[in-house]
């Protein structure tokens, strides 16, 4: 699961995750999705830029 | 605010602060320099983990915790003033 | 002293604090940080819970969850009346009860006072497969951002000294500092930099024009000087939502002035009792 709020700033980052991964999935430019999302300073950016989900990986385990 | 003097003498006094940091006691020590009758107004504050101590020694016969009082009033009146600011706004 | 905002709004502001000292600057910084109260779950009491994360990885990820907070109806729950139990004017009381497949979000809190409410709709929280669920009730609490993060109404909260740009005479209008300035602070008008309008605040005092001017110019000194007034401070505060910007700022003064007040309180209860008695 995403990190709720940004480690360094905490500014909420979560939110914006889905709509983050269906537009970088869609093949846009993550530049401009993290511009239009509102995340302008560096250390938020790189929550959602180097964020791998693995929930879906663990949930056939428990 | 919950405070304990370990020291007084005539010219000089140091005082524990139980629960304060570097946010409250810098500001004082620093608004306590500004007045020519303060020697020394500095605080030991090593640990975390440790209350910090306030000392001030005074010249000219002034007393310490007199000194102490006018700069925590200059502070309140700062305060006072900038939130009437603020309100204006 | 003086203070002025060039930008309110209920989750920014930046404003200029004029005539104050270094040291005021950082105490109004650092209450803001770490002294404003805001609330923040801290007790998760739970029932039922088959997810794939544990349960206090559920129970850290609900307290990173922002509360819409009215620090008028809440008060710390060790000066609360109650007594430190735990009542209606030092806590509020969210349930949450949420069965897969769905992914949890934190509009799924349902907060028993609605103005207490969490500040974001979609935080995920959990992801539900099926036959998997989780029930659990949380308890927020007022807090200081001293003692856990979560209960930090700031995000980005801080100042830098106002910046003074001084060009000599000297300028040929090289532009050589215009180019290098990564914040687009200088131009070139007739022969000689200057600072384009509005943007003197923008200056990060990251010297690189001076440096760039001294290696690349035919003198030992560079002709652009970066200096600062350490008396003006441009402050940028930014909201979590808990609570408006306004209200930090003025909570924050509020906390210095009420410490201010009373201490000289004790202090001058003590100074006439102990007078006394030494003499």
């Amino acid at each position: 699961m995403i990190p709720v709020r940004c480690f360094t700033c905490g500014k909420v980052i979560s939110s914006s995750w889905e709509e983050f991964r269906q537009r970088r999935d869609a093949g846009e430019d993550p530049k401009e999705i993290l511009d239009d999302l509102g995340l302008s300073r560096y250390c938020c950016r790189r929550m959602l830029l180097a964020h791998k989900e693995i929930i879906d990986d663990l949930n056939p385990f428990q | 605010m919950d405070i304990k003097i370990i020291e007084l003498e005539a010219d000089k006094v140091r005082i524990s602060f139980a629960g304060e940091t570097h946010t409250y006691l810098n500001a004082l020590t620093n608004q306590m320099l500004a007045d020519p009758s303060v020697d020394v107004a500095s605080y030991d504050f090593r640990y975390t983990f440790v209350d910090p101590t306030l000392l001030v020694t005074t010249k000219d016969g002034t007393d310490p915790v007199a000194a102490i009082i006018r700069g925590a009033e200059a502070i309140a009146a700062d305060c006072t003033d900038l939130l009437a600011q603020i309100e204006h706004q | 002293m003086q203070i002025s905002f060039s930008r309110l709004d209920d989750t920014i502001a930046r404003f200029v604090l004029r005539g104050a000292t270094p040291a005021f600057a950082n105490t109004l910084r650092r209450t803001m940080i770490g002294e404003v109260p805001t609330l923040a779950i801290d007790d998760v009491f739970i029932y039922d819970n088959n997810s794939a994360l544990f349960d206090e990885i559920v129970a850290h990820r609900l307290g990173l969850v922002p509360l819409r907070t009215d620090l008028d109806e809440y008060v710390m729950r060790d000066t609360c009346s109650c007594g430190g139990e735990g009542c209606s004017g030092c806590t509020a009381i969210y349930t949450l009860s949420v069965e897969g497949p769905k992914m949890v979000y934190s509009s799924d809190l349902i907060p028993q006072d609605p103005q207490a409410a969490p500040v974001v709709d979609n935080i995920p929280l959990v992801k539900l497969e099926k036959e998997q669920k989780v029930v659990l009730e949380a308890r927020a609490v007022l807090g200081k951002g001293i003692s856990h993060a979560k209960w930090q109404p700031t995000l980005a909260c801080g100042y830098k000294e106002y910046p003074i740009i001084t060009v000599d005479k000297k300028c040929d209008g090289c532009a050589m500092c215009v180019d290098e300035c990564p914040r687009g602070v200088l131009e070139v008008v007739k022969d000689s930099v200057r600072v384009v309008e509005g943007k003197l605040e923008d200056c990060s005092l990251c010297r690189l024009c001076e440096r760039i001017c001294k290696s690349e110019g035919t003198w030992d000194e560079p002709a652009i000087h970066i200096t600062q007034d350490a008396t003006r401070f441009i402050f940028v505060v930014e909201s979590d939502g808990s609570l408006s910007v306004k209200e930090i700022v003025e909570r924050a003064l509020r906390e210095i002035r009420s410490k201010s007040e009373s201490l000289v309180d004790v202090l001058s209860d003590i100074s006439g009792g102990n007078g006394n008695d030494e003499i």
